[in-house]
């Protein structure tokens, strides 16, 4: 080509970029706002249980400090302990901050256990903000707490729904570490069921995040609180120390504290809600910046101690960010460690059997 | 007639009974609290089944015996009573998920009430009063999250 | 308590309180006339604007008014088109459908009608005579004796089976295995998954409920090209629906003692009221023959149970703050929120509540019956619709119904395979009912099972409570057959008739 054809093409190709390049920065520029737009929240269960009380408090109260208050809806779908709805939301939400997904942490187990329905990478959300309730607290019937520490009265019997519940994970170390005298009963129903069976003597030892039934158990004069689950006291629990306050120096340390960690923590992030991968920066900016401000909303607050009692917190984006992260990349050897523990207590292993 | 209906009876006794073995199989390696009672019910299943068949197969060609508690099957007097009405049935589901349930409804309440003879007048209605009803209490006050429509995403 | 019960009732009569009854009430009837929308789904949306208000008693009035009348409604669909409108309904349809294709669907739709009004207002009764027992009653049963309490439920297929008993066993343990579909809880692995995320959560009892029964009568009814009533008469059953109620008394209090007990229970769940009752109908009363055809005995055992119930699931509620189903705990949630405190202040400091709650559940029966009796005549027209102009609506509403459930497609295709499966089983002779029951008790009784054993070995088989219940299963299951032989005796001794 001749010399001055290819200056006229770059000239040409530069002034082109040079507006390109002033309309996305006047578009960036451009003030985000939401107004006349529908913001939909998709809860990955059913309607009444923990994830969709967050996600329906959220959607009453986030669009009060978005940009042009969208009108919010809540949509249910439920199915796979989260799967169906993480699947959908993976493969079809619109990265453009009009759909978020209110999930729970079981999800972010189902993603660690893996298999061919898992069809969503958890890690490439984009994480607003979460929700945490509080931590568990053990308690143990009154009538029988001697026989936790004493070889030869029976084995305790510790009650749950499926075996996996995070809190179980503090019983575990317990025999382990402190030679607690204890086997393991699950396949309850729920809450519900169990409350009833430690009222019967059925079970000896049950945690719960449950405030209100915990001190109903409590009033009863029924059950002694041992410890709980939390790094720091629960407001409502003063006088219960946490789980490390009570191990003291049986605390083990290294791979078997990982562990302990890889099955616990989980709880931390609790009901978190997120936006699809690749949804822009300043989107996800403008989301987390309104979820940040429902902490110092009194209305928010005192519904939502109504709901979750007084000991949630809410962590802001980057913080959720990081929990999730943490909790879908355990190392090998901890993974290895936790489920030699499970199996030494005779309880499930979590991965689900290919039938 | 009968004849047919009867085979047909015995292959559904016999697909039941394969359902039971089938169970059977399948829990056959799981652990042993989880595959107990599908282990016991099947095989007490299998047996019933096979009970069932050669109670069929010995049968003389007499009335079939039902449950008091089960209505008495109109025998369609047509053939194609039941093929006819299985399609407009399956139509209807593969019409919801090509073009969604918002279009197919009042389409299907139309065609079908047209179909075997309703006036005009009544057909719309019917059909309008089917798409007021899904639109109002499942779109508007709901927020039920509609299916993508197969024809809607392919292109 | 005097003073409790008057204070409870005057905070529900003021205008705000029953104009919020009315609310509930009305809501409660529509959300139970559609199959596939239920009780939670609807309190969940609820919810936020109840936890708002400031008086505790209009919030009561509002939720438990909802709550309590969501199996009165469902009678119409049940009887009309045979479309259950709720689970609560199911046991209904055996009966109440064949009437209405005699032409009888206004006595149907009466009697059932007046069975939940009389259920629905034993159920408070009893609820306040058990008050001081509560708390010992709810915890003597524990998981051997629910164990008992399934495993009896399921012996009732054989009842429901009538003369084809092989076929019968079969259903119940089809019913059995569907119901083990899905994560299992007590062995944490998943059966019958198949890898398919839809599956973990097990298959929904609407959907099978809906496919089994709705469909295939449907299809019938596509098939005769008539309308439903086979007659061209209404019936002036009105009058006779609700004397049936009353001449058949001793039967209606039964039903709603069955239905109570289902409620208090929570380990039995609250689709099994009718089918207990109804079952229990068959094991007790006189000339048998006539029940899947047209008994009104059928209509009656099945509304009343299923409306005493709703009473019953409040005793562990209110013992113990510990809901007895899935919409009492989302109620519970609500109370909590407007300053009640459920547990043992219910029966002490905070006994107007209590009573707030009993006549919410006594009135809001009275109003629900009332809304449903004044539109029995319009609404029964549609046995004389042509089947065009009903069977695409009914349809679109079954579809809708499965559909709307769990907002999945899927469900779709299930309801398509169940269809076929019931009208399988309706064109072989193969009863469906016990198919629903193994469904619905399936895998409670092998929990229970796994339960009692994993907690007490096999010592569990000689407590007291398992033997007396034990005893109950024995004597429900050889009554019968102990009043045929006594009414062969006395045929045997009567003289010959001269025909």
């Amino acid at each position: 080509m001749q010399p001055t054809a290819i200056l006229w093409r770059a000239g040409i190709a530069a002034f082109i970029g040079v507006i390109l390049s002033g309309t996305t920065a006047i578009a960036a520029s451009a003030p985000l706002s939401f107004q006349g737009k529908t913001l939909t929240i998709l809860i990955s269960s059913s309607p009444g249980g923990g994830t969709d009380t967050a996600g329906r408090l959220i959607s009453q109260f986030l669009p009060k400090y978005l940009p042009g208050n969208p009108i919010t809806i809540v949509q249910n779908m439920p199915g796979g302990g989260g799967t169906i709805a993480n699947n959908h939301f993976y493969a079809n939400a619109k990265p453009d901050g009009l759909t978020l997904l209110q999930d729970s942490s079981s999800a972010l187990g189902n993603f660690t256990r893996g298999g061919a329905r898992i069809k969503y990478d958890p890690r490439k959300n984009r994480p607003i903000g979460s929700v945490a309730r509080g931590g568990s607290v053990l308690m143990v019937r009154k009538e029988v707490k001697d026989g936790l520490t004493d070889p030869k009265s029976r084995k305790l019997v510790v009650g749950d729904t499926d075996g996996i519940r995070t809190w179980v994970a503090m019983t575990v170390w317990s025999a382990e570490f402190l030679d607690w005298n204890l086997r393991w009963l699950y396949g309850y129903k729920g809450s519900r069921e169990l409350s009833l069976a430690i009222r019967q003597g059925e079970i000896d030892v049950w945690a719960t995040q449950n405030a209100k039934l915990i001190g109903d158990l409590r009033k009863e004069g029924l059950v002694d609180l041992v410890y709980q689950q939390d790094e720091e006291r629960r407001t409502e629990f003063p006088d219960v120390p946490t789980f490390n306050e009570f191990l003291g120096k049986k605390k083990p340390t290294g791979v078997a504290w990982d562990a302990y960690g890889a099955w616990a923590n989980a709880e931390d992030v609790d009901k978190f809600i997120v936006a699809p991968p690749k949804t822009p920066e300043s989107v996800v900016a403008a989301l987390r910046e309104a979820f940040n401000k429902l902490k110092t909303d009194e209305e928010f607050r005192a519904q939502a101690n109504k709901f979750f009692g007084e000991s949630w917190t809410l962590n802001p984006g980057d913080k959720t960010e990081a929990l999730i992260k943490k909790i879908t990349s355990i190392p090998k050897n901890a993974q290895d460690y936790l489920t030699q523990m499970r199996k030494k207590y005779g309880l499930p292993v979590g991965a689900p059997a290919d039938s | 007639m009968k004849t047919r209906l009867k085979l047909e009876g015995f292959l559904f006794t016999l697909f039941i009974g394969a359902v039971m073995a089938g169970a059977l199989w399948v829990a056959r390696p799981w652990p042993i609290r989880a595959s107990i009672g599908i282990l016991v019910l099947g095989s007490l299943g299998v047996l019933l089944a096979v009970w069932q068949l050669v109670l069929e197969l010995r049968r003389k060609n007499g009335a079939l015996e039902r449950s008091p508690l089960e209505s008495p099957v109109a025998e369609a007097e047509n053939k194609w009573g039941n093929v006819e009405i299985w399609s407009w049935i399956v139509g209807f589901y593969l019409l919801i998920v090509l073009i969604g349930f918002m279009i197919t409804v009042p389409i299907f309440v139309l065609a079908y009430s047209k179909f075997y003879g309703a006036r005009w007048a009544l057909s719309i209605m019917l059909s309008a009063i089917a798409w007021g009803f899904v639109y109002g209490v499942f779109e508007k006050i709901l927020h039920v999250p509609w299916p993508t429509p197969l024809l809607q995403s392919l292109f | 308590m005097l003073e409790a019960a008057l204070e409870g009732l005057s905070q529900i009569l003021t205008p705000d309180s029953l104009g919020l009854m009315c609310l509930g009430v009305l809501l409660g009837s529509i959300v139970g006339f559609l199959p596939g929308i239920g009780g939670p789904s609807t309190l969940a949306i609820m919810l936020p604007f109840v936890m708002t208000m400031k008086d505790p008693f209009a919030a009561i009035a509002l939720l438990v008014g909802f709550d309590a009348v969501g199996n009165t409604a469902s009678a119409f669909t049940s009887v009309l088109i045979s479309v259950p409108g709720s689970s609560g309904s199911q046991a209904t349809v055996l009966d109440g459908y064949p009437l209405a294709k005699q032409g009888q669907a206004m006595r149907a739709l009466s009697a059932s009608f007046v069975a939940s009004l009389v259920g629905g207002l034993i159920g408070p009764i009893v609820l306040l005579a058990s008050l001081p027992f509560l708390r010992p009653l709810v915890l003597s049963f524990g998981s051997p004796e629910f164990f008992v309490l399934t495993l009896w439920g399921v012996t009732m297929v054989g009842v429901l089976s009538g003369n084809v008993p092989l076929k019968g066993l079969l259903a119940g343990i089809l019913g059995i295995f569907i119901s083990a579909v899905g994560a299992d809880d007590k062995s944490g692995i998943e059966r019958f998954t198949f890898d398919a995320a839809y599956l973990v959560e097990g298959i929904d009892l609407v959907i099978v409920a809906l496919g089994i029964f709705a469909i295939p009568e449907c299809i019938d009814l596509a098939a005769r090209k008539t309308a439903v009533a086979e007659t061209q008469e209404l019936g002036h059953g009105f009058l006779e629906g609700a004397k049936d109620v009353f001449r058949h008394w001793w039967l209606t209090l039964r039903a709603s003692a069955i239905g109570i007990w289902v409620g208090f229970l929570p380990g039995l769940g609250s689709s099994v009221a009718d089918w207990f009752a109804y079952a229990h109908a068959l094991q007790t009363e006189k000339n048998r023959e006539n029940f899947g055809k047209g008994d009104i005995r059928g209509v009656i055992a099945s509304e009343a149970s299923n409306n005493s119930k709703e009473a019953g699931d409040y005793i562990p509620t209110l013992a113990f703050g510990i809901p007895g189903g899935t919409s009492t705990a989302l109620i519970l949630t609500a109370l909590i929120a407007v300053g009640i405190n459920p547990g043992p202040e219910m029966l002490t400091t905070q006994l107007s509540f209590t009573f707030a709650v009993i006549w919410t559940l006594t009135i809001s029966n009275i109003i629900a019956v009332a809304i449903c009796l004044l539109f029995i005549k319009p609404i029964s027209r549609m046995c004389f619709m042509p089947f065009y102009s009903l069977v695409p609506l009914i349809l679109v509403f079954v579809f809708i119904g499965a559909f709307a459930s769990n907002r999945t497609s899927l469900d779709l295709v299930a309801l398509l395979a169940f269809s076929l499966l019931g009208f399988m089983m309706r064109r072989h002779g193969w009863p469906r009912s016990p198919l629903v029951l193994g469904m619905v008790l399936g895998d409670k009784m092998e929990n229970y099972l796994w339960l009692s054993y994993g907690r007490f070995g096999f010592e569990w088989l000689a407590r007291p409570g398992v033997m007396i219940l034990f005893a109950l299963l024995l004597l429900s299951l050889c009554y019968p057959m102990l009043q045929d032989r006594m009414n062969r005796q006395t045929q045997a001794k009567l003289p010959p008739v001269n025909r």
